[in-house]
């Protein structure tokens, strides 16, 4: 029957996704998104300009214009829809190492991030953005050291990701800087720290090459800075159940780590430190926190799948004490009412609530 | 100790629903209220004994009692607010009585029952196409009868909270008055009930509410077109623009002229996405079918005919789809009445209804890792709306069939 179970898991978990891609694709992408699209190596190495130059050379190739908007939603949709199989995959992959006992949570924690995932960009203001490509290949990142025994694919990911967004250095790359710091810390290998040191200095370079060609020091977004103040706080309530769970699971494990042990886990802090940059001098606020959240969901994936031995002790105690507690139901329901994420905005419901204190009283905007 | 324990539980858990209803009203009102539903308010008694009258006639009253005018939007939106409130509120009070009542053992399977029920419940009135509807307080007087038959006092009034309901609405009578009656009649047909209470009970409030149905349907419009100027400045006065009404429902309700030529856009919308809603809520609509057919199978004369009741009382939705256009609202009752009607079941101590609900948790565990999906799944095909039933049904009926053309 166990078996049966897991195999029939993935089945639910495209459903689910299915689900959410009804309940939230508008079919149609905003005006920003169409617009990176035009943006190419024609004019030079630029920033944002990989996914550009791609699908300016598709259009090339066909004898229609995939800039035509019907064209063009069909074609983002199959993009989409890869990078969302390739979730899928990675989630497969996971569910077929995690522990027995962790299953049904990792069953849940997998649907309840993939329906997130699925409802940001299948809505207008994400569909087709550059934040899914640079998503996948971090997932491409973690699949190559976790499933094919090909870190080295990590250093190209990595290029790749930069290429494709300069805000991929701040917001993902965190993610597989810790994977390779901890995999460097587990067995000391020198090619591990090679690695590791290759990979970030050359991301840095791009980083700082991209930032100064643009002479965009980080900072021309300052407008819709007032709603961003506001929203902000709306959105850490409405998250505080999932804030003082995750917050709790964390400070246990930190408690069972010895001290010598804790470097490796450096990396769980300083990926979310490199996003602030972003958060102080840009407003892409919505992207922002689903990049934070996807960061340490890949991150816990991540540490799930390689057993490492305090995160899944303190999960497994967490999740026999906390068995059949039916406010968890609710948890899980509530990440359903959260999607989608925006872009400027953080959430539909977060700039629902700040709309409408901003118009009975605050009167800022 | 134990009683203890559960009784903290339940707490936790119900104010984790409230919660979960204010994430709810966060998420989906638009702090709107359409001309649809502000024109009726303009609708009252002033003008004959009309229907859809009873809640402008209060409404008419209060502004002639009060200091203030409330013949204004302002005044109705804020009204609205509340009673859908009280409607949430009203909803939590039942939910709390059927985890007092109910079996201890039950109380697992009962804190599932109102979860799902209440993802069903509380988006409904937030829309902007459902805010201010007159539903609400046909939901409201149900919920009120519903009490009344979980308590077992004060029953009988039961009778003048249908008839008021029914005056509110008179498609009461195809929506919310299922519940009641099924209700009654399942406590008429138990083994050691009350046949003749109940069944006096059901009599008169199903005599009572019929009456009214046929008077406001056939006799109610008989100086529509002496009225019609006034109603329509009335409207006008309390639309969020001052200029706004709704000419289909004055013209239904006021000259009861026959609205299905001008609808017919709608209906065609409605063949196009049954289909897709079928689709899309076939897994729950076969489970509902097995679970009928479950309580039914082996059943001795008197429960059959109460279960019969139970399956069949679903039904009655089945004039409005077919004569009326807002799909929405049908599907959202349906699964309403059946899932409001189970838990009432539960409560009321039918260990047929416990056992197959349990053998229905070990199906669906069985067959699946992550057995909440099955509960959560409804939250993606909604928000129900009133025409259109929701935007996923939307999306997979214009896949299916293309768009209506205008």
């Amino acid at each position: 029957m166990k078996t049966k179970l897991n195999k029939n898991y993935m089945l639910y978990f495209l459903l689910a996704c299915f689900g959410m891609f009804l309940y939230t694709f508008d079919n149609h992408t905003i005006t920003s998104i169409q617009d990176s699209l035009r943006i190419s190596y024609e004019d030079g190495l630029v920033s944002r300009g990989l996914i550009g130059t791609i699908y300016n050379g598709l259009d090339a190739l066909f004898p229609f214009s995939l800039f035509e908007e019907g064209v063009q939603v069909r074609t983002l949709l199959i993009g989409t829809v890869v990078v969302y199989l390739l979730l899928a995959f990675m989630v497969k992959k996971s569910m077929a190492v995690v522990d027995e006992s962790l299953k049904s949570f990792m069953g849940y924690f997998f649907m309840g991030y993939a329906m997130l995932f699925v409802g940001t960009f299948s809505a207008k203001r994400n569909f087709g953005g550059l934040h899914l490509f640079m998503i996948a290949v971090t997932i491409l990142g973690i699949m190559a050291i976790l499933f094919w025994n090909c870190k080295w694919l990590c250093l190209p990911l990595s290029i790749v990701g930069v290429l494709i967004d300069v805000d991929y250095s701040l917001l993902y790359f965190g993610i597989l800087f810790f994977i390779l710091l901890y995999e460097y810390e587990e067995r000391k290998r020198k090619m591990d720290l090679v690695l590791l040191w290759i990979t970030t200095v050359i991301q840095v370079g791009v980083f700082l090459y991209f930032q100064l060609e643009e002479h965009s020091v980080l900072g021309k977004e300052n407008e819709y800075r007032m709603q961003n103040i506001v929203e902000f706080p709306i959105y850490l309530m409405l998250i505080s159940p999932y804030l003082y769970i995750g917050g709790r699971y964390l400070i246990e494990v930190f408690r069972q780590i010895p001290k010598e042990k804790r470097g490796r886990y450096f990396g769980l802090v300083f990926g979310s430190i490199l996003v602030l940059p972003c958060f102080l001098f840009e407003n892409q606020y919505g992207r922002f926190f689903f990049a934070l959240l996807t960061y340490y969901v890949l991150i816990f994936t991540y540490l799930v799948v390689k057993k490492d031995v305090y995160f899944v002790s303190v999960l497994k105690a967490a999740v026999e004490k906390n068995k059949g507690n039916q406010i968890y139901l609710m948890v899980f329901a509530g990440t359903i009412l959260l999607v989608p994420y925006w872009d400027r905005h953080i959430s539909s419901i977060v700039y629902r609530i700040s709309d409408v204190l901003n118009g009975e009283w605050l009167h800022l905007w | 100790m134990v009683d203890r324990i559960e009784k903290k539980k339940n707490q936790r858990f119900l104010i984790c629903i409230l919660l979960f209803a204010l994430f709810y009203y966060l998420r989906f009102f638009e702090h709107w209220m359409s001309q649809y539903n502000t024109t009726l308010f303009a609708l009252s008694y002033k003008y004959g004994f009309i229907s859809r009258g009873l809640i402008g006639t209060l409404w008419l009253g209060l502004d002639k009692l009060l200091p203030v005018s409330l013949m204004t939007y302002k005044a109705v939106y804020l009204f609205s607010e509340l009673a859908t409130w009280i409607f949430v509120l009203l909803l939590v009070a039942v939910f709390r009585q059927v985890l007092e009542q109910i079996d201890k053992k039950q109380q697992r399977n009962a804190r599932y029952i109102i979860f799902f029920l209440s993802t069903f419940a509380f988006h409904v009135f937030w829309g902007d196409e459902m805010f201010g509807r007159l539903d609400v307080y046909l939901f409201i007087l149900t919920l009120l009868c519903v009490l009344l038959l979980l308590k077992g006092k004060w029953e009988w009034a039961i009778v003048p909270l249908c008839i008021v309901a029914v005056c509110i609405h008179q498609g009461f009578v195809f929506t919310n008055f299922n519940i009641v009656l099924v209700l009654l009649f399942y406590k008429m047909m138990k083994k050691n009930g009350s046949k003749k209470k109940y069944g006096l009970i059901f009599l008169v409030t199903f005599v009572s509410v019929s009456v009214l149905f046929l008077y406001f349907e056939l006799f109610s419009h008989s100086n529509g077109t002496e009225i019609y100027g006034e109603i329509v400045n009335v409207s006008k006065s309390l639309s969020f623009d001052g200029e706004s009404y709704n000419e289909s429902i004055i013209n239904h309700e006021i000259l009861g002229k026959d609205v299905y030529e001008d609808e017919l856009i709608f209906h065609q919308d409605n063949y196009r996405e049954f289909p897709a809603a079928l689709i899309l809520w076939s897994p729950y609509i076969l489970m509902g079918l097995w679970f009928l057919k479950q309580l039914l199978k082996n059943e001795k004369k008197e429960g059959l005919f109460g279960y019969l009741g139970v399956a069949l009382g679903g039904l009655t939705i089945v004039p409005e789809m077919i004569l009326k256009v807002d799909y929405g609202r049908y599907f959202h009752l349906t699964f309403y009445y059946y899932i409001l009607v189970v838990l009432c079941l539960m409560t009321m101590g039918d260990t047929k209804v416990w056992d197959t609900l349990d053998e229905l948790k070990e199906k669906i565990r069985a067959r699946c890792l992550v057995p909440w999906i099955v509960l959560v799944y409804p939250m993606l095909l909604m928000p129900f709306y009133d025409i259109l039933i929701s935007p996923a049904v939307k999306k997979l009926s214009i896949w299916l069939f293309g768009e209506v053309l205008q």
